[in-house]
């Protein structure tokens, strides 16, 4: 598989068009499988969800974050804190961007986001 | 089909479907990226029209590195934005594993990438070109190998959680000693 970011326990792909399919399946995804859409695996692994940047506003400099598990998955909350930590990473770092957003629908998820540094529902570059 | 070219450590070859692979985690590597002009994911459907586009005739030459000795993929190259009139190109190349880098294969593979370009029968060009981040490394094989730094277009790229100076380089044929 090839790699695009390397997190320290999970990698993230390339998504293919049926990837992009798929995920829009699912109907809390449906139309937010944005311009950066990346399959999450443990190292070397299948994967078992997907990570995306979407609604990326090159003018504002702002995206929302998105981050889905496959149904048969239980992801521990320090691999849902890696998936924010490595896309906030490369949105900063590589993207130049300056904010991030997120709707996490459940307390895990909002933890996740804590976990990683953010302010509620939001990260801003300091 | 851009011809094939033999150096002393690496073989320049044409790219086919065999080596999309390859090519695929050459265009995706986290750790390539900061050197290169790449900033979001390609997919495989993206790298195999990439593949099928490569057109030596309009776009000029594009090689698949290969170690000599035993045919492994380590890089790409390309003398690509090759104009006919001016008679120049711009020279790009990337090795995909940290462990190859530092080996010779860069290197040898611009030599002989040169030597295409420079002789009146490969490209015949008058100059060569190249632009490089301010903090690869391979700026310094560019000079050694003779090329001249011709500006620096200031903070022009964002690399790496900062804005980085692009340093152009360029070489003319009358200066190249092969």
């Amino acid at each position: 598989m090839s790699v695009f970011l390397r997190g320290p326990t999970l990698d993230f792909g390339p998504a293919s068009p049926q990837d992009r399919e798929a995920f829009a399946r699912a109907a809390w995804l449906a139309g937010r499988a944005g311009e950066v859409l990346l399959t999450v695996a443990p190292r070397g692994g299948r994967p078992i969800g997907a990570a995306s940047l979407t609604n990326v506003d090159w003018r504002r400099r702002e995206a929302r974050l998105v981050a889905w598990w496959a149904p048969d998955v239980a992801a521990s909350p320090a691999a849902a804190a890696e998936v924010v930590s490595v896309l906030t990473r490369y949105a900063s770092d590589e993207l130049n961007l300056e904010a991030l957003s997120a709707e996490p629908l459940t307390r895990d998820g909002l933890a996740a986001l804590a976990a990683a540094g953010w302010e509620g529902r939001t990260w801003r570059r300091s | 089909m851009p011809p094939t070219l033999r150096g002393e450590r690496v073989i320049l070859r044409a790219i086919s479907d065999a080596d999309l692979g390859f090519c695929h985690v050459f265009a995706n590597d986290p750790d390539l990226r900061p050197m290169l002009r790449f900033e979001l994911p390609i997919t495989w459907e993206d790298e195999r029209a990439w593949v099928h586009s490569l057109d030596e005739l309009t776009q000029g030459p594009t090689w698949l590195m290969a170690e000599r000795e035993t045919g492994r993929p380590v890089g790409l190259i390309s003398l690509i934005e090759w104009s006919r009139v001016a008679r120049h190109a711009e020279l790009g190349l990337g090795i995909l594993a940290a462990e190859d880098r530092g080996r010779g294969f860069g290197a040898d593979a611009i030599r002989v990438a040169l030597r295409h370009a420079f002789s009146p029968e490969g490209m015949n060009l008058q100059r060569v070109h190249l632009s490089v981040y301010e903090h690869n490394p391979a700026r310094r094989l560019y000079e050694r190998l003779g090329f001249r730094h011709e500006g620096t277009r200031r903070r022009h790229a964002y690399k790496a959680g900062a804005y980085r100076d692009v340093l152009l380089y360029g070489l003319q044929r009358e200066e190249w000693s092969p």
